[in-house]
């Protein structure tokens, strides 16, 4: 790893440390949210795996346009960015770096939200699956977070249009995952952290004329 | 030789023109001094000049490199009129990560002895948050030399700087001048502590020399 993308990842990772009312929110709101589904569900009587499928899922994009906020466009708010740009790194290396950040930020933040949903749920049969779905799913949520994150620099009705784009680009993967979930279709998995991967290569590519 | 050059240069903001067919070559180890009201195009032409927007027609180079190319922006050194600093981070941790990106692992020497020139080596553990703009500013300053620019664009450089600040940054530029390293700055009207081969001014979008 190049020392330029090591020191990105490292600036943003201390910023998000230290802006702890932000990030303290994020964490907050992951324990809140799956301790609640977690709770839910034990009290309920219908499948318990369904229910956190959609929950954890649902938990997880609400994370994925929080994290879409600390990238790209958070350095055109904070007025960082023209430093950035201004200095000699490439947009791709830019957008690698800041997609490195989300997965981290992204998987904590959702390994977080796993740990309390299983306090509370209980045991409930083939959760190793739902935790191996959502990890995934993570990683293709990661690269539309940033990506739409880097986009959203030219839109004045960001705060509409983030969590829009998000949405819109996540559906496909949410089928996958359901899929996986639901018809128990072993490839699943693999799939939705290759379709994260191709992504992240499209968008990486694509990056060099977003934040050119 | 010509570091920087404009060439029929143009740019449109909406339907109007700030900067109107801008012809401006800045040769090695010449200063060069904006001047204009508020509005006129001066940080447009920075802008334009380190890459950071696309002219509307024209081209301006490094070299024979086109100035929005990482490579160009290893010449280039860019102060902005609002310092792109981390608030969060130290001066050090700023300073650090500025010099990773021109690959540096640790600061440089001319910076290390900047730092003291300026009086900011007492602050280098402090967070830039509890800087005031006028050592915000000096911080700001050496980053846009960290990579050792062979041009260097200052908006308005002196801004926000007390009597030793204004007479370091003088001596700074004249010694970065003295070896070779050619700028740009610009001002609003008024008194210029720094000496400039040329003096330009913005009248109506177009670039009209006051001084030979």
């Amino acid at each position: 790893m190049s020392l330029k993308v090591r020191r990105i990842i490292w600036k943003d990772l201390l910023v998000e440390v230290r802006n702890l009312p932000e990030l303290g929110s994020a964490v907050v709101f992951s324990v809140a949210s799956s301790s609640l589904l977690g709770f839910s569900v034990s009290r309920l009587s219908v499948d318990p795996l369904l229910i956190l499928t959609v929950g954890l899922i649902m938990v997880e994009l609400f994370l994925a346009v929080f994290t879409s906020l600390m990238g790209v466009v958070k350095e055109e708010e904070t007025g960082t960015l023209d430093g950035l740009r201004s200095s000699p790194v490439d947009p791709s290396t830019v957008f690698l770096a800041k997609l490195a950040v989300n997965i981290i930020l992204l998987e904590t933040l959702t390994s977080i939200s796993l740990v309390a949903t299983l306090l509370f749920s209980g045991t409930v049969e083939g959760y190793h699956k739902l935790v191996l779905m959502i990890l995934s799913l993570g990683i293709y949520l990661a690269a539309i977070s940033s990506f739409s994150s880097a986009l959203s620099i030219y839109l004045q009705a960001r705060g509409v249009l983030l969590p829009t784009m998000i949405l819109v680009l996540s559906l496909p993967a949410i089928q996958e995952a359901l899929a996986f979930m639901l018809r128990e279709e072993p490839l699943s998995p693999l799939l939705l952290s290759l379709s994260g991967l191709a992504f992240t290569g499209i968008a990486s590519w694509l990056s060099v004329y977003v934040l050119d | 030789m010509s570091m920087l050059s404009y060439k029929g240069v143009w740019k449109r903001y909406s339907q109007d023109y700030v900067l109107k067919d801008v012809n401006l070559v800045l040769g090695e180890g010449e200063a060069v001094l904006v001047m204009g009201p508020n509005g006129s195009g001066k940080t447009t032409l920075l802008k334009l000049g380190v890459g950071l927007i696309r002219p509307s027609r024209g081209e301006v180079k490094v070299g024979e490199i086109d100035v929005r190319s990482p490579e160009a922006k290893r010449f280039l050194g860019y102060l902005p009129h609002s310092p792109p600093l981390y608030l969060d981070l130290t001066v050090r941790e700023n300073l650090k990560y500025y010099a990773g990106l021109h690959e540096m692992e640790d600061l440089p020497e001319h910076v290390l002895e900047a730092l003291k020139g300026f009086g900011l080596d007492r602050f280098l553990d402090r967070k830039v948050r509890e800087l005031s703009y006028g050592w915000r500013r000096r911080v700001d300053v050496l980053r846009a030399i960290i990579g050792l620019p062979r041009v260097l664009l200052m908006d308005e450089p002196f801004s926000g700087l007390d009597l030793n600040g204004r007479n370091f940054m003088v001596s700074l530029m004249e010694g970065l001048k003295s070896e070779g390293t050619s700028m740009i700055f610009t001002t609003p009207y008024g008194e210029v502590p720094a000496k400039a081969d040329r003096v330009l001014e913005i009248r109506g979008g177009n670039l009209v020399e006051l001084k030979g």
